[in-house]
């Protein structure tokens, strides 16, 4: 198996070209310790490949965690996954800033292959380059491609087999003054190549230097500053390729016109937030209009399905686990694919059209005062439809930093599960009254998206106090011109992130669904889950229980944890509403529904009356301003979703990340709720 | 003196003008830019800005990239401005 890795500067095309290389042969890991998918791949041609798609930099010297990446696997050659050839592949109307990644990686002693992506673009723009002058001037195999239309894809597989490193190369030459410096310094390390003793020298990040007091004596001794040396090279690999382009490289022309047209529009200071927001209503009513009919699909499907197995197994309690934990619990992962489709699709349209680099623009200046930046915006957005798509799109948010910090808020964002819990709390307490000529349901509805809005740019803040800064944040971007978006590149990137969600978060939410579902089946004194009725309504984990789910392992709890939650105003039953919607929010309506002994939770307007005419040991009714209101702040706040915090784990890599989360936001909604209840009742 | 050779910033160049990177202030930039290719002697021309003139758009070099940057970052870019009309010899600017 021949390793090789893909590098390359951001939005030059990289990911396309493994797609097109590895096809669906792809997998996505972690690298240890940090939170950067690896993607890695695989294809054949004569001999056996491993692509590894690194992220996408501007040189081999970290200003980010993934990039760090790319250095460790570079400069290290113990590291598994250190490659025995390099494909750099740079945009050929930016040959500059693309050959300065691919001199560093020349000159660390890889046989590359140098591809030249969007060449039919770059001859648009009146840019010419003389490629065999090119390859004779770089020493390297050159391919001249367009990896979007599949062009030059057989030449690189074919030219990959036979690049190694017996062409003559030219070895990074700093100045004199560092001469002597370099040498020692190789001979106190070890290192044979010259450059990469340079590199590490100039890295404060590098692996290899860290703590190391010896190395701070060595740059002291040599009035060494790293930074400084990194400027230098910089400075001096740029005057090395003007010299070298010369005459190689004949250009005239510039930034597209047709893109100069359109952003006359689109990022204008009036104009283009108009156009921002018409697209983003759009995109919603989509959501929301859109994704019900396929979602109303999916569960008749699924209760057609469990009606028929409940049928045609044996009875007993395989049967019984079967229909009534398991389906279920499927049923609530498949629910989820029409938002996250739908929601996606237009945010890789958006991407592959350009348009989402102007949005950032657009909003950057106005997030920033939250610790957040205008990558944050299509996140935050998205998670009103729903956060797990939300907290999934943030992955093109490059800092860190910035991305924990999106991730940690974006499911305070009012997202579609929490509106059948505020549809029906408001329709219990809020009277039916105009306020100054508004509706004032539909007014406290609107307070409630607000707030959610709030709650989420408040916590950035405080976190944006609380986290440390490993690196300065600024943002520099480069705007890419207007593109026709490829609907194929479109649907394999869909496919890749619905498939992760499936997988990663699929397993979980499903052992979360069945745990429900035995603490509502079973009870410590009888097992009753044979008196169930059968009638299947939703695809909802818990159902259709009347009396016994009192008298179960979940009523116990509910029970239980009654005292913790008198102070907010509930009591026992919307204890096991509020428990049994960990799963997803919406299922306090079917819990509360199965509660209050409904058949059918189809009728919501029976459950209103229901709710209406509980009453407390004192006689006052159940559900007033105090608890109704209390119950949707607690809503609002409280982390009542494991598939999020499921998500949130699988892109940070960790527990901690989730565990925060819920947390925080559970202790947020304890005080919001009960300060509520305090004051109203 | 100060008044005519002192270079401007590049966040406060006017849309549609172009000018030439002198150098940087004092204030530590990041690496970043340099390997962009934002370097001394570089030319660039303002694009556009967002609203309160943050970020900014400019394009740069012969290539005539396209790229979005903070105020911030701006302000520590010293620049000389060009004339529109390039062969303008009697602009102040040209005289250093």
């Amino acid at each position: 198996m021949i390793k090789v890795a893909l590098i390359g500067n951001p939005n030059v095309g990289k990911t396309t070209l493994f797609n097109k290389l590895t096809g669906l042969h792809q997998k996505i890991g972690n690298y240890p310790g940090v939170t950067v998918d690896k993607k890695v791949g695989f294809f054949n041609h004569e001999a056996q490949y491993q692509l590894t798609d690194l992220p996408g930099t501007y040189s081999l010297y970290p200003s980010s965690q993934d990039e760090e990446v790319v250095f460790n696997i570079l400069t290290d050659s113990q590291h598994p996954d250190h490659p025995d050839k390099v494909i750099v592949i740079l945009d050929a109307s930016q040959l500059r800033r693309g050959l300065l990644l691919f001199h560093q990686v020349q000159d660390l002693g890889f046989p590359v292959l140098l591809v030249l992506n969007m060449m039919d673009e770059a001859k648009k723009k009146g840019i010419h380059i003389e490629l065999d002058r090119l390859m004779l001037k770089l020493s390297v195999e050159v391919v001249a491609a367009n990896v979007r239309k599949g062009i030059g894809l057989s030449q690189i597989k074919e030219k990959l087999i036979h690049i190694n490193t017996s062409l003559a190369r030219r070895s990074f030459n700093p100045d004199h003054s560092y001469g002597k410096a370099l040498d020692d310094f190789r001979v106190l390390y070890g290192i044979k190549n010259h450059y990469l003793a340079w590199a590490h020298l100039v890295n404060k990040q590098s692996p290899l230097m860290q703590n190391d007091a010896q190395l701070r004596g060595f740059l002291r001794k040599h009035f060494l500053i790293p930074k400084r040396l990194q400027t230098k090279e910089i400075l001096m690999r740029y005057a090395c390729i003007e010299k070298d382009l010369s005459d190689i490289l004949h250009e005239q022309g510039g930034y597209s016109s047709r893109s100069e047209r359109i952003d006359r529009w689109v990022t204008h200071p009036f104009w283009g937030y108009l156009i921002f927001f018409s697209i983003l209503f759009f995109i919603f009513q989509g959501v929301y209009t859109w994704a019900e009919i396929p979602k109303s699909f999916i569960e008749d499907s699924f209760s057609i399905f469990q009606e028929w197995m409940h049928h045609h197994f044996p009875e007993g309690p395989i049967n019984i686990f079967l229909s009534q934990g398991l389906i279920p619990g499927l049923s609530a992962i498949v629910l989820f694919i029409p938002q996250i489709v739908i929601l996606f699709f237009f945010l890789l349209l958006m991407e592959e059209s350009g348009y989402i680099g102007r949005v950032v623009f657009l909003m950057d200046r106005w997030m920033r005062p939250f610790g957040l930046n205008g990558k944050s915006v299509m996140p935050l957005i998205s998670g009103v439809a729903c956060a797990i798509p939300a907290v999934m799109s943030a992955r093109n948010i490059e800092n860190p930093r910035d991305r924990l910090i999106t991730i940690l808020v974006t499911p305070l964002m009012t997202c579609s599960a929490r509106l059948p819990v505020y549809t029906l709390m408001i329709a219990l307490v809020i009277p039916d009254k105009y306020w100054m000529g508004f509706q004032l349901k539909g007014l406290v509805l609107m307070i409630m998206y607000f707030l959610g809005v709030l709650a989420a740019l408040c916590t950035a803040m405080v976190f944006n106090k609380l986290l440390r800064r490993p690196y300065k944040s600024y943002l520099i971007m480069e705007m890419p011109s207007y593109k026709w978006p490829i609907f194929k590149h479109i649907l394999l990137s869909l496919w890749i992130r619905l498939h992760s969600f499936l997988w990663h978060s699929g397993k979980i939410i499903m052992a979360v669904s069945i745990i429900l579902w035995v603490l509502s089946s079973f009870g410590p004194d009888e097992v009753f889950f044979y008196h169930r009725q059968e009638t299947v309504t939703d695809s909802h984990p818990i159902k259709d229980f009347s009396d016994p789910l009192e008298r179960s392992y979940l009523g116990i709890i509910g029970k239980g944890i009654e005292p913790v939650l008198k102070p907010l105003g509930y009591d026992w039953k919307i204890g096991i509403g509020l428990l049994s919607s960990l799963a997803a929010r919406e299922v306090f309506v079917s819990t509360m529904a199965s509660v209050y002994s409904i058949g059918s939770t189809s009728s919501n307007s029976h459950l209103e009356e229901k709710m209406k005419t509980a009453t407390r040991a004192n006689g006052q009714p159940v559900y007033d301003l105090a608890t109704g209101g209390s119950l949707m702040i607690f809503y609002a706040f409280a982390m009542q979703c494991m598939s999020t915090l499921t998500v949130v784990r699988r892109e940070t890599k960790s527990w901690k990340w989730p565990i925060v989360q819920f947390f925080f936001m559970t202790g947020m909604a304890y005080l919001g709720a009960f300060a509520f209840y305090k004051i109203f009742s | 003196m100060e008044q005519h050779d002192f270079p401007a910033i590049l966040s406060e160049l006017k849309k549609g003008q172009k000018a030439i990177i002198s150098g940087f202030s004092n204030a530590e930039m990041p690496a970043r830019f340099f390997e962009m290719g934002i370097l001394p002697g570089v030319e660039l021309e303002m694009l556009f800005k967002a609203a309160f003139c943050d970020p900014l758009c400019i394009s740069y070099g012969k290539a005539r990239c396209c790229l979005a940057l903070r105020k911030a970052e701006a302000q520590r870019v010293l620049i000389v401005p060009v004339p529109k009309n390039e062969c303008d010899k009697s602009c102040p600017y040209r005289e250093s």
